[in-house]
């Protein structure tokens, strides 16, 4: 016998489920910023924080191609040279990427999982205002009379001892650096206790969205890596100041322990700043393609391995020392390229027999894609300890790690700014000015990094202010430059496009995109405490269940059969998309997105073209009873 | 056809350049292996993507929802295995070449020390000649006059590396080797050039940063045949002292 | 909460085996002293979040439930604090007494102080919940 449950009014608001204590009056206006602890607020925060900084480290990149552009040059001094690239590579690596990733966890985990907030909102407010001072810090070395730090961005012992660098410059880049650590560190721990304990009903681990995974996965690492560089730079500062010899190998210190310390750190930290970026394409990848995540839990699992060698590997940075042991490290390396190469196939499989929209977002996560692979095919190469013998320290690593955070990462984080734009914001951004972002980014990057893959092979040593003529380094240095004008000219139409669609009055909706995970199914942006009521959780995509209740993920085997059309209505997918707060939650016949024994869903009216499918197709993708 | 294939693939190939010691070719050979798997993998992958992009794109105003499948056990056991084989064999073949590339010889024809310091170097040889390079105050990189590691053809030198200061790294492009001075760390490689770039001479560099004349810190390494090196040697004494840059 | 636990340690069982394979392999200890930490670190938060569920008696919470509805969740979840001060005005102490390591005591004393003053407020905070 089959029991049909009456569920009158279960898409009404239920009670509230909060409890929120304000004491004393609401702030208002700047201190309403400054007192947030709300999730959103603060990821906004990171994330507009984080750009400021890679625009200003990318300006630094833009002064170091001048310099590069021709050889003999004199456009900086040696010093300033040495400053640029330095404070380059931390801004991007230490307070640009890493925080980004923070900034969209913030904001987004929570939403993906249906929670209303963060575990801890006034330590995630915290480590908001750690992060910013350690911008403020670590910046602040240009103002200081022996300028800021000049050492690189692993700050390699001995280099780093007081008496060859002496001056405040480098101990604000340590402060700023610890700083930035223990807000990650914070960070982590609150999307941890975050998804492990409040996800909504029938949330269970397996209908996260991949982003949530990536993102739990990176909270992991960050635990893992952070405390070590902490460890390192406190030791560092001990022997700056203390006069103690950590590394100081006149008095018996090992400078190996500091790159044992530091990449320890380093090479889980590459993957902080990469697992994210492959979560936010996913995301993006399966919404443009309408169709689910293709192999989702092969996917879940990749993470998790690549997670688990990248804290395996930190010496493959090390093979030049003559001091590592280089099987171990080599086969662990390479291993790490099957999890990746699954990724791929996944993003490819979830385009294949789809429906793939090629607005903003997705050709972004498809450059992401290609220059990605290219970056992966040369890691391949470096994690082998011959080939490494050969490049390292070459501008074939700094095409390669480029190629992998820029032309990968940065790439993904413009599809996910795209992407969730009007969530952020409830406004679109403008498509033409999008695209034209795109081309010129993607243009202009492999103009400028694919040439220093050649210079590497023809033996530019990186970190050099200068080089002499008629090494063959002419040309394709100068092309390299061309592409990073290029490249720093494609922000003019993205910060254009950002301010245009701000004061623009059209209204995106809660779902412009015809998303498929939770957030889709707030109000853009989200009200406070994200949900006024929840649509139920049957598979990793309750939103698409949802609104297209006859078209739920197909069980195991059924491939073969035709592509279903859906008739037109207006645009795209606009039709279909009906979830959000903003409708009152006044139970006016929303579809049931897979009830749990199939009963029969809420009349569908209001469906352009779908034409009353009352009956909802059981639940997939998870385990339906 | 078959005269054709290897012209075209000689006027394409943009890999690596051989090297100059026995030592490179296996590594110039693993670059091979590691290429020739690389670029046809990343061309088929690249091909997919693109081609599931465009093949399968929606024109605008015309939505339509394709079918929802998600899993197909097979074929992901298929790109399971298949990079895992992969990967295996690129790791036999690494680990060969690395046990070469990094063989010591218990009796080399010749050991010679090489000091990295901030900033220039310092080669010593058996003989007590010394040959001692440092960066002048105001260098210019455009300068050739570098110290010289001068070095005998087909036969293996022994080279034992040391920093005095912070870390540097000895690296000579045509040697496709490189190996870090690190204060604490003792290292040794050998290398055995080819007598057929006798009377050659290469640029070696610093690939460590060490600082604000780390561009600077170049050299020569010079091949002489075998008979001509040892009555060289013979002739040389105490310490050759240039300043680079000058 | 049994796939909570199992990341836990799988993280823990994976840094813990690879710390013994390196430490036998290679015999270096920064290495070895780095992963076996990691690996232990993690095993704390593994017997953290099984002690919970062995404290749940295996009843799954709702999250865990896969045919759990939203309304299966009413009642409380969590306590959400409301705008506060202190948190930023732990950062800024903090920030200070950080700052102190490239300029030395007084940064140490005056972020010190502001850090306790902070500390203090956000208890009272708490408190009055």
């Amino acid at each position: 016998m089959t029991v049909v449950q009456e569920r009158a009014g279960r898409y009404e608001a239920p009670e509230r489920r909060l409890v929120e204590v304000v004491p004393g009056p609401r702030a208002r206006g700047v201190l309403a910023y400054v007192t947030s602890t709300d999730h959103k607020q603060i990821g906004m925060n990171y994330m507009v924080t984080s750009f400021i900084m890679f625009l200003i480290a990318g300006f630094m990149a833009v002064l170091m191609r001048v310099q590069l552009s021709v050889p003999n040059n004199n456009f900086v001094d040696l010093n300033t040279y040495n400053q640029l690239f330095t404070m380059h590579g931390s801004l991007m690596l230490y307070l640009f990427l890493g925080p980004f990733a923070f900034g969209m966890a913030n904001y987004l985990v929570p939403l993906q999982i249906g929670a209303p907030d963060m575990a801890f909102p006034r330590f995630n407010a915290f480590s908001y205002w750690l992060y910013l001072g350690g911008c403020i810090t670590m910046t602040s070395g240009f103002l200081t009379s022996s300028g800021a730090a000049n050492w690189g961005w692993f700050a390699y012992a001995p280099l780093t001892e007081s008496i060859y660098s002496p001056g405040p410059g480098a101990d604000l880049w340590i402060a700023g650096v610890v700083l930035a650590g223990f807000s990650g560190i914070f960070t982590a721990v609150n999307v941890i206790s975050t998804v492990f304990t409040l996800r909504a009903p029938g949330m269970i681990m397996f209908r996260m969205p991949i982003f949530t995974w990536n993102q739990l996965v990176t909270a992991f690492l960050v635990l893992l890596a952070f405390p070590v560089l902490t460890a390192a730079l406190v030791l560092l500062w001990c022997d700056r100041h203390l006069g103690t010899h950590f590394y100081d190998p006149t008095h018996g210190g090992q400078p190996i322990l500091y790159q044992h310390l530091f990449w320890f750190f380093g090479h889980p930290e590459v993957y902080i700043l990469a697992l994210p970026f492959f979560g936010i394409a996913t995301e993006v990848i399966s919404t443009f393609s309408r169709k689910p995540v293709f192999g989702y839990k092969g996917m879940v699992f990749a993470t998790l391995s690549i997670g688990g060698l990248s804290m395996g590997v930190w010496a493959h940075h090390m093979y030049t020392t003559g001091a590592v042991l280089l099987p171990f490290f080599a086969i662990l390396t390479l291993l790490i390229s099957v999890p990746t190469g699954i990724k791929f196939f996944n993003w490819t499989g979830t385009m294949f027999r789809g429906s793939v929209r090629l607005d903003s977002p997705m050709l972004f996560a498809l450059g992401f894609l290609v220059n990605f692979l290219v970056g992966g095919f040369t890691g391949v190469m470096l994690g082998q300890p011959p080939i490494d013998f050969q490049v390292h320290d070459t501008y074939f690593v700094v095409a390669h790690f480029h190629y992998v955070l820029l032309g990968g990462s940065v790439f993904a984080a413009f599809a996910g700014i795209h992407y969730w734009f009007p969530k952020f914001t409830g406004k679109k951004l403008d498509e033409r000015l999008a695209k034209l972002t795109f081309v010129l980014m993607f243009i202009g990057f492999n103009l400028t990094f694919f040439p220093q893959h050649d210079l590497g092979l023809r033996g530019m040593q990186r970190r050099i202010a200068v080089y002499p003529a008629g090494q063959g380094w002419d040309f394709l240095n100068m092309l390299s430059s061309i592409g990073a004008f290029i490249t720093a000219f494609s922000m003019l139409p993205f910060l254009l496009n950002v301010w245009v669609s701000l004061r623009s009055s059209k209204k995106a909706g809660p779902n412009p995109w015809d998303g498929m995970t939770l957030e889709w199914a707030a109000e853009s942006p989200p009200i406070e405490h994200n949900f006024a009521y929840l649509p139920p959780i049957r598979s990793e995509r309750p939103v698409w269940d949802l609104n297209h209740p006859d078209h739920l993920t197909l069980p195991h085997g059924r491939h073969r059969n035709q592509l279903v059309t859906v008739g037109t209505g207006g645009t795209a997918g606009q039709a279909a998309v009906r979830a959000g707060a903003g409708n009152g939650g006044g139970g006016d016949g929303h579809a049931d997105g897979g009830g749990a024994s199939g009963q029969t869903g809420g009349g569908a009216s209001g469906r352009a073209g779908g034409g009353g499918n009352g009956h909802a197709a059981p639940a997939q993708g998870g385990e339906g009873p | 056809m078959k005269h054709l294939l290897p012209a075209v693939l000689a006027v394409v190939h943009w890999g690596s350049p051989n090297g100059v010691t026995q030592q490179s070719h296996y590594v110039y050979w693993l670059w091979e292996l590691t290429y020739y798997i690389a670029v046809p993998l990343g061309a088929i992958v690249i091909g997919l993507i693109l081609w599931s992009a465009v093949r399968y794109r929606e024109r605008p105003g015309h939505p339509r929802i394709p079918r929802q499948f998600q899993y197909h056990i097979p074929l992901e056991i298929f790109y399971t295995v298949v990079p895992i084989a992969l990967v295996t064999v690129v790791f036999v073949y690494t680990y060969r070449a690395e046990d070469r590339v990094d063989n010591v010889a218990a009796n080399p024809a010749l050991v010679v020390r090489v000091d990295a310091f901030r900033w220039g170097w310092e080669f010593s040889y058996p003989n007590g000649y010394q040959v001692l390079g440092s960066v002048s105050a105001e260098p210019s990189i455009n300068s050739t006059d570098l110290p010289v590691l001068t070095l005998p053809a087909g036969e293996t030198v022994q080279i034992n590396l040391f920093s005095d200061d912070v870390n540097h790294s000895f690296y000579v492009p045509a040697f496709l080797f490189k190996r870090d001075a690190i204060q604490g760390v003792n290292n040794s490689f050998d290398i055995n050039i080819d007598p057929s770039v006798a009377g050659q001479r290469f640029i070696g560099e610093c690939t460590q940063f060490c600082g604000v004349y780390h561009p600077f810190m170049r050299f020569w390494v010079q091949v002489m045949p075998k008979g001509q090196f040892n009555t060289w040697l013979a002739h040389q004494h105490g310490l050759h002292m240039n300043t680079i840059g000058r | 909460m049994k796939f909570e636990w199992r990341l836990a340690l799988g993280t823990a069982a994976f840094l813990g085996v690879a710390g013994l394979v390196y430490w036998v392999w290679s015999g270096e200890f920064a290495g070895t002293v780095m992963l076996g930490f990691g690996g232990g670190a993690y095993a704390l938060l593994f017997g953290y979040i099984l002690l919970q569920a062995l404290r749940r008696q295996h009843i799954p919470r709702v999250e865990d439930r896969p045919d759990a509805n939203p309304e299966d969740g009413a009642g409380e979840i969590h306590f959400f604090p409301g705008n506060s001060i202190w948190p930023a005005a732990l950062g800024l102490g903090a920030v200070l007494a950080v700052v102190g390591l490239a300029f030395g005591k007084w940064f140490w004393v005056i972020g010190g102080a502001i850090l306790l003053g902070a500390i203090i407020g956000f208890g009272v905070e708490a408190e009055s919940r």
